[in-house]
């Protein structure tokens, strides 16, 4: 076998697959190249549509969507909450959470506890979870983490090498170097 | 009599108390511990031989101008699966005081209790069984119920109500019961609670709002637009007041609702009443009293179904921005919990400690409510909020529940939102109310 065959398809690949697929089952082989900017567009929104109706369907689309979506780009998501006019949801991250931490721990305040948000949300979800806070939120959090690890420091002062420090810190490098962009 | 290093002990498994470790005790242990947590509960819990066969039996007192005795509590600690008989009920049943029916007895074990057990309970009232589930449940309300030093001021927790003796009550299926809650004030309780019902009923779904804030602004709003009602509202007409003096029961305070003098359809409530403060015991746990609101609401639902008019749907009910004795109730009769909330770091602290009774009334249930989430009122896009709401995020996480998927924008005419003409917190309420709906539903 060829390592050809090995390989995943691109993102190319697999939308040309999809909208042959698609002009398929609406019956719309015929349609011109230049018209399917307007297949997609009337695609998305009966899709917005059904996804406000319907949680199902649009768990089924985010899902759709993560299994497609490189990590590093997926934990930029915006936390923002979903706009209330519309009910639309914007591409965000929701975490799993899988434990639980001392209360104490989350100061209302204060920076964010890297050492709790890993005893809520795992090693796994961790970098994803303190990418949801500003560089100068992490930043303030700095001195917790040196706290337990004296003697380190981050290589970069900007929000992923903060990010990065912490998590090969709490978890180890190695996961690190595969959520790093 | 417990050392320092039982004491520790003790205080570990009152802070995280599970059946097996109840189990885990040796005999003395137990009888000792059980009486440490009678005494957590406010008594003054005395050790004493029974009889050289029996045991110790543990005399409970309460401080009320001097020591009063009233009841006694028998300990057994027994293997799992291990049943307790008639003839350990009986024995503890032997005093006079507990066969007159003026003191109680309860008998705690770590086995279980069989039928003839329990019908000898039941032939002496005041008796009540715990097993330890029961007791663990027990011990859970106790933790946040009362103030463990506040002898003269704080108050005394019955076990009565955490045992197979207590009156039950269940949800009927086709009714829910959701409340507002928040501890602090100003996050938008009231305005929530009345148009997520609002549209309910736009829905065509029949509510019942019930109003337990002295502030009673809910009734305000739905009651004192009504022609020739003018003033009555500020002035406390007939009320939940009522129900808590005995003068009437909680059926005969339900009123139809009005806004701007028009009557609405399947819309109702139950008035509150400038006098409920009065009443208000505070955070302190009186959980005989919240479970019969809980039983007479159970009761009212119940007489919905079965009257010739269409049943209620869905019982509202608004809180006082504390965590009183009305917060407690409503918690306690609660399927569903609603927290509003502004996003603002002072937030989290009135949040924690709703959420604390919530797991502490929770104890009262055998269903346990369901926490449906924060609902984030007064949105401002900036990035205070922003940040804010990471941290409500982890908040509600920890507790596996979350934040809606909708929120209230900041609108300053919310309060107002009767009329016809169009809010934008009216059609995020809409999306809100149909985002409660999907949730229930999903929850089946």
């Amino acid at each position: 076998m060829s390592t050809v065959m090995d390989k995943p398809p691109t993102v190319q690949q697999r939308n040309i697959e999809a909208t042959n697929e698609l002009c398929r089952v609406l019956n719309l082989e015929g349609e011109s190249s230049a018209n399917l900017k307007y297949l997609a567009l009337a695609l998305m929104q009966v899709a917005t549509h059904e996804s406000v109706q319907n949680s199902q369907f649009a768990e089924r689309v985010r899902s759709a969507y993560l299994d497609l979506v490189p990590p590093p780009k997926v934990k930029r998501a915006s936390s923002k909450p979903h706009s209330g006019s519309t009910g639309l949801k914007p591409w965000q991250i929701k975490l799993t959470p899988i434990g639980t931490t001392d209360e104490s721990l989350l100061d209302p305040y204060g920076p964010p506890n890297p050492f709790a948000l890993q005893q809520i949300y795992g090693d796994e979800q961790l970098p994803l979870a303190l990418e949801r806070y500003s560089p100068a939120q992490l930043k303030a959090a700095l001195p917790l983490v040196q706290g337990r690890y004296p003697g380190t420091k981050p290589k970069k002062l900007t929000k992923v090498g903060i990010i990065d420090y912490f998590v090969s810190c709490l978890v180890g490098t190695e996961r690190l170097r595969t959520v790093t962009p | 009599m417990a050392d320092d290093s039982e004491s520790a002990q003790f205080t570990a498994l009152f802070d995280k108390p599970t059946p097996e470790s109840l189990r885990a005790l040796n005999m003395g242990a137990f009888h000792r511990f059980v009486r440490f947590v009678f005494q957590r509960a406010g008594y003054d819990a005395r050790a004493r031989p029974l009889d050289l066969l029996s045991g110790v039996v543990i005399d409970l007192y309460a401080f009320e101008d001097g020591r009063r005795h009233i009841g006694v509590v028998g300990v057994n600690h027994a293997p799992e699966g291990e049943k307790v008989t008639e003839r350990q009920v009986k024995r503890l049943q032997r005093a006079s005081s507990v066969r007159k029916g003026g003191e109680a007895a309860f008998l705690v074990t770590t086995g279980s209790f069989d039928q003839s057990a329990r019908e000898q309970a039941r032939r002496i009232p005041n008796t009540f069984l715990l097993t330890s589930e029961q007791f663990c449940r027990y011990i859970r309300y106790c933790q946040h119920s009362r103030y463990p030093k506040g002898l003269g001021l704080s108050v005394l927790i019955h076990p009565n109500e955490f045992s197979d003796q207590r009156e039950s009550w269940q949800s009927l299926p086709g009714t829910h019961v959701l409340v507002f809650a928040n501890n602090k004030g100003g996050v938008g309780k009231t305005t929530s609670a009345r148009q997520v019902a609002l549209n309910f009923v736009a829905k065509g779904l029949k509510v019942l709002l019930i109003d337990l804030d002295p502030q009673q602004n809910l009734t305000e709003g739905l009651l004192e637009h009504i022609p020739g009602n003018e003033g009555q509202v500020m002035a406390g007409g007939a009320g939940i007041v009522q129900y808590f003096t005995g003068e009437r029961k909680l059926d005969e305070l339900v009123q139809p609702a009005f806004i701007e003098q028009r009557r609405i359809d399947n819309l109702f409530l139950v008035p509150a009443h400038p006098d409920l403060s009065l009443l208000d015991t505070g955070g302190a746990g009186r959980p005989e009293v919240e479970a019969r609101f809980a039983r007479e609401l159970s009761a009212l639902v119940r007489k919905s179904h079965t009257s010739s008019g269409a049943a209620i749907d869905w019982v509202i009910i608004d809180t006082p921005p504390a965590i009183s004795l009305f917060t407690r109730m409503a918690l306690c009769a609660a399927d569903y919990v609603i927290t509003p909330a502004r996003a603002r770091p002072s937030s989290l602290s009135g949040i924690r400690n709703m959420l604390k009774t919530l797991d502490t009334v929770s104890q009262l249930r055998d269903r346990p409510p369901r926490l449906l989430g924060c609902l984030l009122t007064h949105w401002d896009e900036d990035e205070h909020s922003k940040e804010t709401y990471v941290r409500l995020e982890v908040e509600f996480d920890q507790h596996r529940s979350r934040i809606f998927a909708n929120y209230i924008r900041f609108d300053p005419t919310v309060e107002k939102l009767h009329g016809a003409t169009q809010h934008h917190a009216r059609d995020d309420y809409r999306l809100v109310s149909q985002e409660v709906l999907d949730y229930v539903d999903r929850d089946g």
